[in-house]
């Protein structure tokens, strides 16, 4: 099948499957019946949950929930404590000693030390790194080795900041590798790349002392300083491994913890109000943190007319905002390029429905000293061939 | 499509329904590049009817109603990814009703699986659905050019396929 015939394959009506349908008709009924206003806060049992069961895989069956152990142990040490930084934020955000120091002396990274058992599995609430719009969680998990070759995962987790959850977050365990300058796939100790037998990349959960580290990352791109000093909830739920986009449990349990996040305002906030080329957006303004982006842009909207397909695969012609050329790096004083800094959580649109101001920000994938950052850069165009991308590929836009 | 919008709005059951009912088509191919079975693919959809159902009145313009409707489809495939429980190892005996699937848009699923899962939802929003890169970013909160950088990886992708089964062939 060439990649034409399977996108016309793709684009070709498909039957409904009966479970789908049936299922989705059951909720019409359910509306139409006015057993749910509009506004109401109503839930579908799924399928899947209909039935809770235990892998038969454990001989052992474990207990439900049988005991949260949490243990308060909030200490921070001061003299050289950067040697302590979790693997996943030193070795996976690639700080430099001079980062670690430097963070720590303004309490954007902090430790914690929180240890809770269940299930004979300790994990430990290490450290956090907090700015203005994001913060990043490591935990250490003793205790679980999920089997070669299979990604270990919590099933769930529950996180609330001063007691509410208005906020986007995301969590996994670090498997060692890290976006390369190139965008593409890197380990992040320089070692060479290993690949499985389906070309698949081999991670690396375990650390050299049996232990794996799961990071969270949190992300309120609207509100300034939304975590910083904020009291923090966190329950991790049941422990297993993830295939193929499947969850299997083998352990079930609740890890919970309580303390409060600390974190630095510090930033660069520059004002720069540069166009970007004949684009007519106008970047307005620039916050840099050494984990994240944030410009506004001063962007008339612009309706655009485009086409597509229908639910028809008829082509449909439809009206939509052009949108401005995106941050996605910088440029170092020393001429290093960054132009792949996304990690995520990001948001990007218009501040409001009223007004013309745009607003960018993502959480970046390495840490980077601000101060040494002599550019922004925008995406103007992708060479052909997909060739790596040049400065010229950007608008370049000083920053003061 | 509009006047179904606008209708739903003001609290019509009926034209929900029929604005819903046509996007079935759309909404089972983007859930169906997430998830792995129908049945979750059915407990997404019905979780978005529900969810578009309550919160309708907030859509402030029309034309975004299914750059909306995709993005809570997908928070719903999400949640699920995240949630799931294993029902292939179990004990019991499921007190679900069975469903074979397996000849059902057979050519279809086959094109989906020749999709890297890495591609496989902004291939379908784009060439499928027809969103634009900008859209898909704001429907799966990503930049526009992480859209378009996996576009052209999928591209890439897809030709390599193309390629290597060729040479199998030859």
């Amino acid at each position: 099948m060439s990649r034409r015939d399977t996108i016309e394959v793709l684009q070709m009506e498909v039957d409904i499957p009966d479970v789908v349908q049936k299922k989705a008709n059951q909720t019409f009924d359910k509306i139409r019946e006015d057993k749910v206003e509009v506004g109401a806060d109503a839930k579908i049992i799924p399928y899947n949950m209909q039935i809770k069961t235990v892998s038969k895989f454990y001989k052992k069956r474990i207990g439900i929930i049988v005991a949260v152990v949490t243990l308060a142990l909030a200490t921070v040490s001061v003299a050289a404590a950067y040697l302590n930084w979790s693997k996943s934020l030193s070795e996976g955000l690639q700080a430099t000693q001079e980062q670690k120091v430097q963070m720590e002396e303004n309490n954007m990274s902090t430790f914690v030390d929180q240890a809770c058992t269940d299930q004979g599995i300790t994990v430990t609430a290490v450290q956090s790194i907090t700015d203005n719009y994001y913060t990043h969680i490591a935990f250490k998990v003793e205790g679980y080795e999920p089997e070669e070759g299979l990604q270990p995962d919590f099933e769930t987790m529950e996180v609330t900041v001063d007691g509410k959850d208005d906020f986007s977050y995301g969590g996994g365990f670090y498997d060692g590798l890290i976006q390369g300058t190139d965008g593409g796939v890197a380990n992040a100790d320089g070692t060479p790349l290993d690949t499985d037998e389906n070309g698949g990349f081999i991670e690396h959960y375990v650390m050299d002392d049996g232990s794996l580290e799961y990071r969270i990352t949190l992300a309120n791109a609207h509100e300034k300083g939304y975590f910083i000093n904020k009291p923090i909830h966190v329950e991790l739920y049941n422990l297993g491994t993830v295939s193929k986009a499947e969850y299997f449990n083998e352990i079930e349990g609740t890890w919970s913890f309580d303390w409060d996040l600390q974190g630095s305002e510090d930033m660069k906030e520059c004002t720069l109000n540069i166009p970007l080329g004949d684009t007519s957006a106008t970047v307005v303004k620039a916050e840099l943190s050494p984990i994240s982006l944030r410009a506004e842009y001063e962007f008339p909207r612009q309706e655009v007319s485009d086409t597509g397909l229908d639910e028809n695969g008829e082509e449909i012609s439809f009206n939509s905002y052009a949108e401005p050329p995106q941050l996605s790096g910088v440029k170092m004083k020393d001429g290093t390029l960054y132009p792949f800094l996304y990690l995520g959580p990001g948001s990007l649109g218009y501040e409001s429905e009223d007004t013309d101001i745009y607003m960018t920000a993502f959480a970046i994938d390495r840490i980077i000293d601000v101060e040494q950052v002599e550019s922004l850069l925008f995406i103007k165009s992708y060479p052909e061939n997909e060739e790596p991308l040049t400065e010229d590929n950007f608008y370049v836009v000083p920053i003061r | 499509m509009d006047k179904l919008i606008k209708e739903a709005k003001q609290g019509d059951s009926d034209a929900f329904t029929q604005l819903m009912q046509l996007q079935m088509q759309n909404m089972y191919k983007a859930a169906r590049a997430l998830l792995d079975n129908d049945e979750d693919v059915a407990d997404a959809i019905s979780e978005t009817i529900l969810t578009c159902w309550e919160k309708i009145k907030q859509l402030k313009y029309d034309k975004y109603f299914r750059t909306w409707m995709t993005r809570i489809l997908i928070n719903k495939c999400n949640d699920i990814l995240r949630k799931k429980v294993n029902l292939f190892f179990t004990d019991e005996i499921p007190e679900i009703p069975s469903y074979d699937t397996r000849f059902e848009n057979i050519e279809w699923k086959e094109a989906l699986n020749v999709l890297d899962k890495k591609y496989r939802l902004v291939i379908i929003l784009y060439y499928v659905e027809g969103f634009k890169t900008s859209e898909i970013g704001q429907i799966l909160d990503i930049p526009d050019s992480t859209v378009r950088s996996r576009l052209a990886r999928g591209r890439k992708w897809l030709v390599n396929e193309y390629d290597s089964k060729r040479r199998e062939t030859v």
